[in-house]
């Protein structure tokens, strides 16, 4: 009678299987009673198929994204799955707005730099916008600039800097309220370099 | 009356014979009186999935060597025995403090199911030991 129960999970059950084996197999008689040392010694080897089993069983539970438990695998799955997590979302507007410039020597266009930040009032509280990218907009003949539709984000402009050198860089921002949409990566030669 | 078949079972040793080079083997009365004696120094929580085999021997043996701790030995043993060896019946147990040897000198005696009246012994010195 060959051993089969290959599925079992149960530990009384991988040793019901490993006696009834023994009784079909072996000359021995004593597997029955609990103080024989066959008893013991299928005690040991009902544990030890057992645990393989259960290490086995959590192993391919853990390759698969539907079953995975443990934060690390699904995470590793989602990677290769090219998931991003989704993240806190910055409140954000379309605002038009125009400027009138004074003076007797205007530039021909006008730029409204990434992060400069507008402010608005509700309810006697102040909320801070920002513009994501550089806008441009060019002087009108009298002497007003408009930006129509511009896209600002509630929040914080924050940048972080870092050296990279050789091999696979993984950058960890330490902040968890940010809205991965607003996320803008640069890329420069150098520290000192301003083309990126 | 139930008849008793044969037993077998490998010698706790696990020496080996010296002509064939196989384990050693225990048959009948010594694989009887060997599941006895494993039955009495395994702690309770020693066997995987099954914390109740064995008995509270060893804890009992740290405790003061008296009379009353003889008889606590005794009847531990009894209970061992009588749970989880159903091939015997006990006759008789007698657990006597050696203040000499600083433990406890214990005889067991009991008879194999199935078997005419004919009585088997153990005889074992039990003491504490440090790991």
């Amino acid at each position: 009678m060959p051993y089969n129960q290959l599925t079992n999970l149960d530990y009384f059950d991988i040793k019901v299987a490993l006696r009834d084996y023994l009784r079909a197999n072996s000359d021995f008689t004593d597997y029955d009673f609990e103080g024989s040392t066959l008893g013991q010694l299928l005690d040991v080897l009902a544990y030890n198929t057992y645990y393989t089993s259960f290490n086995a069983n959590m192993v391919v539970n853990e390759t698969f994204l539907d079953s995975a438990t443990l934060r690390d695998n699904v995470v590793a799955i989602a990677k290769q799955l090219g998931y991003t997590p989704r993240s806190s979302v910055a409140s954000s507007a379309a605002v038009s707005c125009s400027l009138t410039l004074q003076g007797t020597t205007l530039p021909s266009t006008v730029f409204l730099r990434r992060g400069n930040a507008f402010l608005t009032n509700v309810d006697e509280k102040l909320y801070q916008y920002v513009i994501l990218d550089d806008v441009q907009a060019n002087v009108l003949p009298d002497n007003t600039v408009s930006f129509n539709n511009l896209k600002i984000y509630e929040g914080t402009f924050v940048t972080n800097t870092y050296t990279v050198g050789g091999g696979v860089f993984n950058v960890i921002l330490n902040n968890a309220n940010i809205d991965v949409i607003t996320i803008r990566v640069r890329v420069f030669d150098s520290p000192s370099a301003s083309i990126y | 009356m139930p008849v008793s078949r044969s037993f077998k079972d490998i010698s706790i040793t696990f020496a080996k014979h010296p002509v064939t080079d196989d384990l050693l083997v225990t048959k009948n009365f010594t694989a009887i009186k060997q599941s006895i004696q494993n039955l009495i120094t395994t702690a309770p929580g020693e066997r995987f999935f099954n914390p109740n085999i064995g008995s509270r021997i060893t804890d009992l043996l740290f405790e003061p060597l008296d009379f009353i701790n003889a008889d606590a030995v005794k009847s531990e043993i009894e209970y061992t025995i009588n749970a989880f060896e159903p091939r015997v019946r006990l006759k008789n147990i007698i657990a006597e403090e050696n203040y000499d040897a600083n433990g406890y000198d214990i005889e067991i005696e009991y008879q194999v199911v199935g078997l005419p009246e004919q009585y088997q012994t153990i005889e074992l010195f039990l003491e504490r030991t440090r790991a």
